[in-house]
């Protein structure tokens, strides 16, 4: 307001909050603060939808016509499959947001999403095979849908081991997030995989237009997805802040949150 | 075939696996404090 009790009209143009809250989102002091209060209620959100979701899959859903009980190996093999693509795809997405706009905590939550990732693609691979030897007969074929899914545990090991094999973090950072973006040419393989080509593993059952298992099943399912979800979202926060620490040693910030 | 043990075997190797990924940082993060403590009580000494 001016003296006259008028507004003023200035020339700076109006930020835009969503733009703001992302510029806040690069300071490592405010990330750490700010993400600080959601974490115990994501794992909060977890806990209870894990809980739900197992006893309705274990305990209520009737067993499978075909495959009797061993189909409720499904409610954590499915949704960890699911989560080992979609982290593999957010990761790529955060590496080329810190490729081109070099924000640091979009590289540490890129960087940390690897080893969370790589541990749902190995529950996906461990799990699928233990399904596979009372389905199939086996443990273990070289199908294609199994190899592809092996050939992205072997890339988020790569941009673990890229991440960790050079000693100034935000370089390794850049390197190892042009890596994830290669295989990112992985994802629709995997996706089509039973499609392009006769594998023994069978072919989608839930899609975005509709699912071929009854709701009886499809529920324990869907909430088992969704709490995976949540313990990314939280593991991903806890990871990365504490490597705001670690990076962070020697900065004002941390030294406050020790006084 | 009983299929029990396959089942059981599935949601135990998840368990570790999972409860490994989420413990492994809040160790790290113990670390890290540490760290922090000792690099500020050093440089409270030389002031």
């Amino acid at each position: 307001m001016n003296p006259d009790g008028k507004a003023m009209k200035t020339d700076q143009p109006r930020k835009n909050p969503l733009v703001m809250f992302i510029h806040k989102l690069g300071s490592p002091p405010w990330f750490y603060s700010f993400t600080g209060k959601f974490v115990p209620w994501l794992w909060a959100v977890f806990i209870v939808l894990t809980v739900w979701g197992l006893y309705l899959g274990l305990f209520k859903a009737p067993p499978d016509y075909l495959q009797g009980e061993s189909y409720r190996i499904m409610y954590i093999h499915v949704p960890a499959a699911w989560m080992s693509m979609m982290i593999y795809a957010l990761m790529a997405c955060m590496g080329f947001i810190a490729l081109i706009w070099r924000i640091r905590t979009v590289e540490i939550m890129a960087m940390n999403s690897a080893p969370i990732g790589a541990a749902f693609t190995l529950i996906a691979l461990a799990t699928g095979s233990l399904w596979g030897r009372p389905t199939w007969g086996a443990y273990w074929v070289w199908d294609a849908r199994l190899t592809s899914e092996l050939v992205l545990l072997f890339l988020y090991l790569g941009v673990i081991g890229l991440y960790k094999a050079m000693d100034e973090p935000r370089r390794a950072a850049r390197a190892a997030s042009l890596l994830a973006l290669v295989g990112l040419v992985n994802l629709p393989i995997i996706h089509y995989s039973v499609k392009w080509w006769n594998t023994l593993h069978q072919g989608s059952s839930v899609s975005l237009t509709g699912s071929k298992i009854d709701a009886s099943m499809l529920w324990p399912l869907l909430i088992m997805a969704v709490a995976m979800k949540f313990y990314y979202a939280a593991n991903l926060i806890t990871r990365s802040r504490v490597t705001l620490l670690e990076q962070d040693l020697r900065k004002g910030w941390t030294r406050k949150l020790t006084s | 075939m009983n299929h029990a043990p396959f089942i059981w075997a599935s949601y135990a190797i998840s368990t570790i696996v999972l409860l490994w990924i989420a413990v492994a940082p809040l160790i790290s993060k113990r670390a890290a404090l540490k760290n922090i403590r000792t690099f500020n009580l050093a440089r409270e000494r030389k002031t």
